[in-house]
């Protein structure tokens, strides 16, 4: 990731992190956590299953349905965030902030499976080193949100 | 009698062998009693609760098993000495009316549970292969009905029972993954609702995990199992030996795969929503040898709940409708009981053709089956205490009292498991 990546993802990091301080208490916040939660828990088993594959302890078939249905997983998650609706300009902000972690999340599972099926290790290695840093970020969203 | 001393040579050789078949008759029904008490309910939840709450919730799973087996042996008994299956005596006992709610509801929670089942079956066809599970539904239920048409009821039996042991990988992975264990014996002894759930969601999981321990159906299996097996008073002992050893070293399976979970997906902020995720514990310990055996133990074990469940929908409306039933008879001499068993087979099938998520359909299952316990096991107990089918063979005091004690666990998890289930989204 550029450094430019690096900075923007900062910029959103702390941008939703001054949207929690003030959007904690809205009605939003509860349902946003829990997807957030989810899609933490899909992108934290995407990572585990192609590190294990990575160290030959887990077969194709078992990390393509592991990603399918982290795909799926994460997908639900998104929708659940998306069809919410805001009454405050401050829960509109959060919720969108939340809808584009979680689309960087999916495109970050699509490249995990595409990674996979290509069978290149460094691709892989670099995308579970993304997905690693994206459960975490999830996971930091759902607790402030839904604590 | 032959004894040790008396008989000749012949005769003690006789009775050396069949004493070594007793045994052997034994060991293989223990087995198959561990091997077969894991099935999608137990497997999914309790990957579900160990890795949300740890082992904080296995006081409930040890519960579900003494009371299991309880109704198992009692059930087994009212077969052996009546030599009747319990819907038949149920119906009988408490007149076509009162056990219509019985059959209903039990009939329905059966179905469910046949549902998430081939489900099951599925989902670990797609494990080990990659092909989507819908497209392994049809395949699933062919083959289900294909064993249930052709295959003897013993060997059914068996062979599932003992190939679902390979599930033992859970509790060996446990020991590799090298855990705390004195931080795992903690969360099992002091019992608490873990930071970050909210206290409905942990006694909703508490009344699932119990729901999936005394699913009514492996108590309408082992009381028809036993008709078909021809059981007697004499075969009491066997049928006491199974339950009370095979039940609770399957549920020392089930604590085994809520600990993996919480030893590896806890920690790591994994909520366990698919079979692929109950797996990766395993894989992570033992690779892709220990990921072979427990994706064979989890086909075993689904696919032998499948065929459970399959005969018992054909158990329970044939027994309450007075129809000819059960295997050992040819199936033109029982054609209701397996054409009931064809339908519900396809009806089944049919709800997981409309792309229902099985593990979604397994935790309902599992919590609509603490809600009709009541009415599985109330009536087992008013005939277990009737003298007119049991004679000498009625319920002792203390294990009256002990049944008792249970029904009102029974009850009250019934009356809290649709509530719960409102207050915690689910789970959620």
């Amino acid at each position: 990731m550029n450094r430019l990546g690096r900075s923007l993802k900062r910029f959103a990091m702390l941008a939703a992190l001054l949207l929690l301080a003030t959007g904690c208490s809205s009605g939003l916040a509860d349902p946003l956590g829990q997807s957030a939660k989810e899609a933490s828990a899909a992108v934290g088993s995407a990572a585990m299953v192609l590190r294990l594959e990575t160290e030959d302890k887990a077969t194709d078939a078992l990390s393509e349905t592991t990603l399918g249905d982290m795909v799926d997983q994460s997908t639900a998650a998104y929708q659940s965030a998306a069809e919410l609706t805001p009454k405050t300009a401050d829960d509109l902000a959060l919720q969108q902030n939340i809808l584009q972690t979680l689309d960087r999340a999916l495109r970050s599972l699509h490249s995990a499976q595409l990674a996979q099926a290509s069978g290149d290790a460094s691709a892989v290695q670099a995308v579970v080193v993304r997905l690693q840093a994206q459960a975490a970020e999830l996971a930091e969203l759902g607790k402030e949100l839904k604590p | 009698m032959s004894g040790k001393g008396s008989g000749s040579l012949a005769d003690q050789a006789t009775g050396k062998s069949s004493a070594n078949l007793s045994i052997l008759g034994v060991a293989l029904g223990i087995l198959t009693a561990i091997g077969g008490f894991v099935d999608i309910g137990d497997l999914v939840t309790n990957a579900v609760v160990g890795s949300r709450f740890g082992l904080s919730l296995v006081w409930v799973t040890v519960l579900g098993v003494v009371g299991i087996c309880i109704f198992a042996q009692i059930s087994g008994r009212v077969a052996a000495v009546s030599g009747r299956a319990t819907f038949e005596i149920i119906r009988e006992r408490l007149g076509p009316r009162a056990s219509l709610l019985n059959l209903l509801a039990s009939f329905f929670i059966n179905l469910m549970t046949l549902t998430a089942e081939v489900g099951g079956v599925a989902l670990a066809l797609q494990l080990a292969s990659s092909v989507h599970y819908l497209a392994w539904v049809p395949v699933a239920g062919f083959a289900v009905w294909l064993v249930v048409w052709r295959v003897k009821f013993k060997i059914l039996e068996n062979v599932t029972g003992l190939l679902g042991l390979t599930l033992i990988v859970f509790a060996v992975c446990l020991f590799l993954l090298n855990p705390d264990w004195n931080h795992l014996f903690n969360q099992a002894t002091r019992p608490a609702v873990p930071e970050g759930e909210a206290p409905a969601t942990y006694w909703y999981y508490a009344v699932a995990l119990f729901g999936a321990a005394m699913t009514p159906y492996e108590v309408f299996f082992f009381s028809s199992g036993a008709v078909e097996e021809k059981w007697t008073v004499k075969d009491l002992s066997q049928s006491r030996l199974n339950v009370l050893v095979g039940f609770p070293l399957g549920g020392f399976l089930s604590v085994a795969i809520a600990a993996c979970a919480a030893v590896v997906l806890l920690p790591a902020g994994i909520g366990v929503t698919s079979l692929s995720q109950v797996v990766l514990p395993v894989a992570e310990a033992g690779g892709k040898l220990a990921l072979a055996f427990v994706i064979v133990g989890v086909l075993a074990a689904t696919f032998g709940a499948a065929l459970e469940t399959t005969l018992s929908s054909g158990y329970t409306l044939s027994q309450f409708f007075g129809w000819s039933w059960g295997k050992f008879r040819r199936p033109v001499r029982a054609a209701r009981f397996h054409l009931v068993m064809i339908l519900c087979l396809l009806v089944g099938m049919g709800v997981l053709a409309t792309g229902v998520d099985p593990i979604k359909v397994t935790e309902y299952s599992v919590v609509f089956s603490a809600v009709a316990l009541p009415l599985t096991y109330i009536p087992i107990l008013i005939v277990a205490n009737d003298p007119d089918y049991m004679g000498r063979h009625v319920n002792g005091r203390l294990l009256n009292f002990t049944a008792l004690v249970f029904m009102v666990i029974i009850l009250l998890a019934a009356l809290a498991a649709i509530p719960l289930m409102l207050l915690s989204g689910a789970g959620a």
